[in-house]
C-alpha cells in the first residue's frame, strides 16, 4: 500500500535507519517516486543553473586578495570541525534494514506520535524498565545543521536538569548512528492545541487552571535560570488521567465559568518541548538574529531579534490564554512576517470585546501579560501563578443541592473569584469600577491593608512614607502604595535595588515636593537600577543648571535610572520649566498610557546602549520635547536601538520640535503607528542638533537625517502644514528640509502616501492658553477629513484616562 | 513586507569590522557571480575578476554606512547597481589608460549596452545560479560521496536514473531519497541566504 503525501512527506525526512521501507518501496512504485519528485522539486532548484565555469584562477586570486586585503587572523573560513563533519557522514551511513517501525538503540518504536519544524516524536518502549516512553530525534534535515543539533543537545541538558510536575521529564539522551535524541516521559492526552482545534474555546475555569499550571512549570524553569521560548497550545500537554477523566468533556464553553472545584480533578498540565530552550547568559545561538519561535505566540522582543529574559514566556503565556479562554489568536494573520508586525507594534483587540462573558480581571490580566515592553508585564510566572491560583482557590463549594442548579452554582463561584482575583491582582488601571458581586469575600490575605501608606509586598510594616518604604526593601521588592496622598516628600535616591512601586486597587496617589512652592534641588526619584511605577501621579519641578549635556540632562529628569530599565504605565507626571519628565540614560524605556506634561518641559529623555529598545504607547507628550534621544558617539556604528511608538498623542506647544536627536552616530529604527502629531508651523516632527560649522541646507539635513534614522510609520495623523524635519544649532535655528506635506514626508522614506493622513486637528478641551491638557481629552477632530482608525487621540486612547480621574 | 527580523545578517555582521568571518563568507559568496556577470558582458577573465575585486572592496568601504532596507529593494539589486557602477568607473580608467592608443576594449562593451531590464534578468539568473553552485559547494561535505553523485547526475547533469543506479551500485529508491534529501539541503541554504 502507498503513503500518503504526507506521510511520504514524514518519511523523506526520516533518518537512514528508518528508511529501509521507503527506498524498497520507491524501487518499485513508479507512483510514490512521481510524488517524491513532486515533493522534492528538484526542477525548480536546478532549473536555470547549470554548472559552473571552470574554475578561473583570476577570480581565485580576486579572492585570496580580498580576503588578505582585511586586517583579519588567518581562520576568515572556519575549518571543518573534524569530529562534526565524520559524525555527519555516518549519518547517511546504510543501516541494517529495520523499516519504519523498528528499533532505536534499544528502545522500539512504535508508532509516530508527530513531527513539527525540527523534529519527531515517536511512541516507543523501554523493555527495560518495562514502560512507554516518548522518544524525540531531529529530523534528519536538522541534524545535519549544526546550529540545530546544538540547539537540540541543550534541549537535552536543559530539561536533565528539571524535574516538575510541570514540566515532560527527561529519561535519557542517547544515540542512535550519531544522531542524538531524546527519551522523554510518555505522556498519555492531547495537547492544548489539539483541545482547541476540537472544542474552539476552554471555559474559563479551565483556562485558569491550565494557565497557572503552567505558570508553575515555567516558575521552575526560569528559576534555574532557562527560557523555554516557544510557549504555545501546542507545546503544552494535558495529561489524561488514568480513570478516563479528561478534562470535563460535560462543559461547555460559553458560560464563562470559572469552576474552581474542578482544579483538582483536571489533567496535570505538562509543558513539553524544550527546543528553545536558552541558558540565560548564553551566547545567542545564532548570531544573524534569527528569529526562534512560534510567530503567534512570540514575544514582541522575540519578534524584533531583541535579547529575551524569562518575560517573554509569560507574554507567551498571555496569548495562550487569550486563545484559550477567547478562541480566537489575537495576532494571527496569513502571514508568518505579518503576524510578527503585528506582534510587535498592534494592540490586540480588547479580550472582553472578543469574548464578553470574560470577566473584568480576568481580560485585564491577560492584557497585562502581553503588553509590549517586558517591564510592563507581571514580572515573574511566580507571581501569575499565585494569583491565578487565589481565583481558583475560592471556599469549596458546598455539594450541589437538588434546589440549585449548575448554573447556580458556577455563577456564585465566579463572582467569588472575581473578587478574591480584584483584590490580588490590586487593580488600579482601566475603568476603575468596581468588579465585586455582591458577594464580595473578605481579603483573604493576612497582612491587613491600610488605607494610607506604604507595604512592601509580602512583609507587614506600614510605612508612612516612601522614603522609609524605600529604605526598607530589597532588591526586586513591590512596594505598595495605599490611599490618595498626596504624598509629601524629599528627593528619593534608591541605589542598587531593582522596584517597582505600584498604587494599589482603587488608589491613585499624588506625590509633591515636601517644600511647597520651592523647586526640588533633585530628582524626585533617581536610581542606577531597574525602575518601575504603576499608577503613580508626581507633581515635581527641580532647581537645577540648564545644559543639554547628559549630565545636565540627567540633573533635570523627575524619574531617572542611570544604570537600569525604566517602565511605567498609567503614570502621569508634571513637571517645572525645562525638566525632564522620565530619562532612562542605559536601558529600555518603556511607557504605557502615561501622560507627561509641563510648560517647556520634555516629555522623556533617552540615552540607549546597543540594542536597547523604546516603547511608548497611548501616552500624551506636552510640552517644549515629546521625545529627546542622546546617542551615543562611543557606541558603533552598526549597534543600532530601535523605538516603537504607537497610538500616541504629541501635542507639544510651543515647540520646535516633537523629537529631537542629539548625536548623529548611533543607527534608530523608528517605528510609528497610529500616532497624532500636532505639530504646528513653526515645530518639526524631528529635530536633529548640529555642530556650529556645519551650515545645514535642506538637502544636507535630510541626508544626515536618513544616514542614521531609519524611519517607518502607518496610521498617523499629521497637522496641516506642519514642519517635518529641521536642525538646530546650539547657537539657534538651523534650518528645515522643505517637505510640503505628509506626502512628501512619507515619499522621503519610500513609503506609500496613502500610511498616514494629514489634517487640521482640534482638541475640544483644549483652550488654546494652557500648555497643559485636562487629564482626560474628550475628542479630536481632523476638521479636513476622517481620523485614521486608532489614531493616538481616539476618545479611549488617549492619556491615562480614569486612573487620574480623582484629581 | 517589512520585518526588522529577517534582515541582513551577513551584512550586519559585515559591519562591525571585527567579524572577519562574515567578510570571508560574503567574498567566497559573491565574488564568483560579479565574476560571473562580467564574463557575460563579454570581459576578459582578469577584468571580471577585477571587477569582483573592485565591487567587493567599494561593499567594505560601505558596509559601515550602508543600510540595508527591503522596502528600498533586495540586496540582489543593491548589489546589481553597485556593479554597474564599477563596470562604469572601469570603463573611464581605462578609457584613459588607452587614449591615444584608440580603442578601449571595457569601453566597447558599455557601449553594447542591453537594455536595463535584459541585463537585470540576466543578472538575476546570474545570481541564482551562484547561489547554487554556493549552496551546493556548502553542503557537499555533508554527504557522501555515493549520494552526492547520485544527486549530482540525476538531478544536475541529468543521467537516467536506471543507469546512474547501476554505475553507482545502489538502488533506485535510495537515488531519490538522496536527491530528495539533498535538494532539501540545499533549498535550507539557498533560502537562509535570500532571508537575509
Amino acid at each position: 500500500m502507498c503513503p500518503t503525501r504526507e506521510q511520504l512527506e514524514t518519511m523523506l525526512a526520516l533518518p537512514p535507519a528508518l528508511q529501509a521501507s521507503l527506498e524498497e518501496h520507491l524501487g518499485t512504485c513508479q507512483a510514490c517516486r512521481q510524488l517524491v519528485d513532486e515533493l522534492t522539486d528538484v526542477g525548480s532548484l536546478v532549473a536555470e543553473r547549470p554548472s559552473a565555469e571552470p574554475k578561473s584562477a583570476h577570480l581565485q586570486r580576486a579572492i585570496q586578495q580580498l580576503l588578505e586585503h582585511s586586517e583579519a587572523p588567518a581562520t576568515v573560513v572556519p575549518a571543518e570541525n573534524e569530529a562534526a563533519s565524520t559524525a555527519r557522514l555516518t549519518l547517511l551511513a546504510p543501516i541494517d534494514r529495520q523499516g519504519f517501525s523498528g528499533k532505536l538503540g534499544m528502545y522500539q518504536i512504535r508508532r509516530l506520535i508527530g513531527q513539527g519544524g525540527m523534529g519527531i516524536v515517536f511512541e516507543a518502549y523501554d523493555p527495560l524498565l518495562k514502560r512507554t516512553v516518548a522518544i524525540k530525534m531531529l529530523s534528519m534535515l536538522t541534524a545535519l545543521n549544526e546550529e540545530a543539533k546544538v540547539r537540540f543537545l541543550r534541549e537535552a541538558q536543559a530539561a536533565a536538569a528539571l524535574t516538575h510536575e510541570n514540566i515532560v521529564t527527561i529519561h535519557a539522551v542517547d544515540e542512535d548512528n550519531g544522531i542524538p535524541f531524546l527519551v522523554l516521559q510518555y505522556v498519555a492526552g492531547e495537547s492544548l492545541a489539539e483541545r482547541l482545534k476540537r472544542e474552539g474555546r476552554l471555559p474559563l475555569g479551565e483556562a485558569i487552571r491550565i494557565g497557572a499550571q503552567v505558570a508553575r512549570g515555567l516558575a521552575a524553569i526560569h528559576e534555574k535560570g532557562l527560557i523555554h521560548r516557544d510557549i504555545k497550545p501546542s507545546n503544552i500537554l494535558l495529561e489524561e488521567m488514568s480513570d478516563g477523566a479528561v478534562s470535563g468533556k460535560d462543559e461547555r464553553p460559553g458560560s464563562g465559568d470559572p469552576r474552581p472545584t474542578r482544579a483538582q480533578h483536571g489533567p496535570t498540565v505538562k509543558i513539553a518541548d524544550f527546543g528553545l530552550v536558552k541558558n540565560i547568559g548564553d551566547e545567542p545561538l545564532s548570531a544573524s538574529g534569527t528569529v526562534a519561535g512560534t510567530p503567534e505566540f512570540m514575544s514582541p522582543e522575540q519578534a524584533t531579534g531583541h535579547a529575551v529574559d524569562a518575560r517573554t514566556d509569560l507574554f507567551s503565556l498571555g496569548v495562550v490564554l487569550y486563545a484559550a479562554s477567547s478562541g480566537v489568536s489575537p495576532f494571527r494573520s496569513d502571514s508568518p512576517l505579518l503576524t510578527m508586525d503585528r506582534v510587535r507594534e498592534t494592540k490586540p483587540r480588547p479580550l472582553q470585546e472578543v469574548e464578553p462573558t470574560l470577566p473584568d480581571w480576568f481580560c485585564r490580566l491577560v492584557h497585562r501579560l502581553m503588553a509590549k515592553g517586558p517591564g510592563l508585564r507581571i514580572q515573574s510566572a511566580r507571581e501569575l501563578a499565585k494569583l491565578l491560583e487565589q481565583s481558583q482557590a475560592g471556599p469549596p463549594i458546598p455539594p450541589p443541592r437538588p434546589l440549585m442548579s449548575r448554573r447556580l452554582l458556577a455563577l456564585t463561584a465566579s463572582l467569588l473569584v472575581i473578587a478574591g482575583l480584584a483584590v490580588a491582582l490590586g487593580i488600579y488601571y482601566g475603568r476603575g469600577e468596581s468588579n465585586g458581586g455582591p458577594d464580595k469575600r473578605p481579603e483573604p490575605a493576612p497582612a491587613k491593608k491600610p488605607a494610607a501608606g506604604f507595604m512592601i509586598a509580602g512583609r507587614r510594616d506600614v510605612h508612612q512614607d516612601l522614603a522609609n518604604a524605600l529604605m526598607a526593601a530589597s532588591d526586586n521588592d513591590v512596594i505598595e502604595v495605599y490611599g490618595n496622598g498626596p504624598y509629601r516628600t524629599v528627593p528619593l535616591n534608591i541605589a542598587g535595588k531593582r522596584l517597582t512601586i505600584r498604587a494599589m486597587a482603587e488608589s491613585r496617589p499624588v506625590f509633591r515636593s515636601k517644600s511647597p512652592g520651592a523647586r526640588a534641588q533633585e530628582p524626585f526619584l533617581q536610581t542606577d537600577a531597574d525602575l518601575r511605577l504603576e499608577g503613580l501621579t508626581i507633581h515635581w519641578s527641580i532647581e537645577a543648571p540648564l545644559g543639554k549635556s547628559e549630565a545636565n540632562m540627567l540633573a533635570r529628569c523627575i524619574v531617572v535610572s542611570t544604570g537600569g530599565q525604566v517602565a511605567l504605565a498609567h503614570c502621569r507626571i508634571v513637571a517645572g520649566q525645562m525638566d525632564v519628565c522620565v530619562g532612562a540614560s542605559t536601558g529600555n524605556l518603556e511607557l504605557d498610557h502615561c501622560h507627561f506634561a509641563g510648560e517647556k518641559a520634555v516629555g522623556a529623555y533617552w540615552r540607549p546602549v546597543a540594542g536597547a529598545h523604546l516603547t511608548a504607547d497611548n501616552c500624551v507628550f506636552e510640552g517644549r520635547i515629546g521625545l529627546s534621544v542622546a546617542t551615543r558617539a562611543e557606541t558603533a556604528r552598526s549597534a543600532s536601538a530601535s523605538l516603537v511608538l504607537t497610538h500616541n498623542t504629541w501635542v507639544v506647544d510651543k515647540s520646535i520640535q516633537l523629537m529631537m536627536f542629539l548625536g548623529t552616530k548611533q543607527p534608530l529604527e523608528l517605528t510609528t503607528r497610529g500616532n497624532l502629531f500636532d505639530n504646528t508651523q513653526h515645530c518639526s516632527l524631528i529635530g536633529v542638533m548640529v555642530s556650529k560649522k556645519i551650515e545645514p541646507t535642506p538637502d544636507k539635513l535630510i541626508g544626515l537625517v536618513r544616514s542614521f534614522i531609519n524611519w517607518t510609520e502607518s496610521g498617523n495623523l499629521h497637522r496641516r502644514g506642519a514642519e517635518y524635519l529641521s536642525a538646530q544649532r546650539p547657537t539657534g535655528v538651523g534650518a528645515s528640509a522643505e517637505i510640503a506635506s505628509v506626502a512628501g514626508w512619507l515619499k522621503l522614506w519610500k513609503l506609500p502616501p496613502e500610511h498616514s493622513v494629514e489634517g487640521d486637528i482640534r482638541f475640544h478641551q483644549r483652550d488654546g492658553k494652557s500648555a497643559i491638557l485636562p487629564p482626560r481629552l474628550e475628542r479630536v477632530d481632523n476638521e479636513s477629513g476622517p481620523v485614521p482608525a486608532k489614531v493616538g487621540a481616539d476618545p479611549d486612547r488617549v492619556g491615562p484616562g480614569a486612573a487620574h480621574h480623582s484629581q | 513586507m517589512n520585518s526588522t527580523s529577517t534582515r541582513v545578517s551577513l551584512l550586519m555582521r559585515m559591519r562591525d569590522s571585527q567579524d572577519r568571518e562574515a567578510w570571508g563568507e560574503f567574498v567566497q559568496r559573491y565574488a564568483p557571480l560579479i565574476h560571473a556577470y562580467g564574463r557575460h558582458r563579454g570581459l576578459q577573465d582578469a577584468d571580471a575578476a577585477d571587477l569582483a575585486q573592485e565591487v567587493l572592496r567599494c561593499v567594505a568601504r560601505s558596509a559601515a554606512e550602508f543600510r540595508y532596507d527591503p522596502a528600498r529593494g533586495s540586496f540582489r539589486g543593491w548589489l546589481y547597481t553597485v556593479t554597474r557602477n564599477e563596470l562604469r568607473k572601469m570603463a573611464v580608467r581605462n578609457d584613459r589608460q588607452a587614449s591615444g592608443t584608440g580603442e578601449s576594449a571595457v569601453r566597447q562593451i558599455l557601449e553594447q549596452q542591453p537594455d536595463v531590464a535584459t541585463d537585470e534578468a540576466e543578472w538575476t539568473r546570474e545570481y541564482q545560479r551562484n547561489l547554487f553552485h554556493w549552496a551546493a559547494a556548502k553542503v557537499r561535505p555533508e554527504f557522501r560521496e555515493t549520494s552526492w553523485q547520485a544527486f549530482w547526475r540525476t538531478a544536475v547533469v541529468g543521467h537516467d536514473i536506471n543507469a546512474a543506479a547501476t554505475e553507482l551500485n545502489v538502488t533506485v529508491g535510495a537515488i531519490y531519497i538522496a536527491r530528495s534529501r539533498i535538494t532539501a539541503r540545499i533549498r535550507q541554504e539557498i533560502e537562509a541566504v535570500e532571508r537575509e
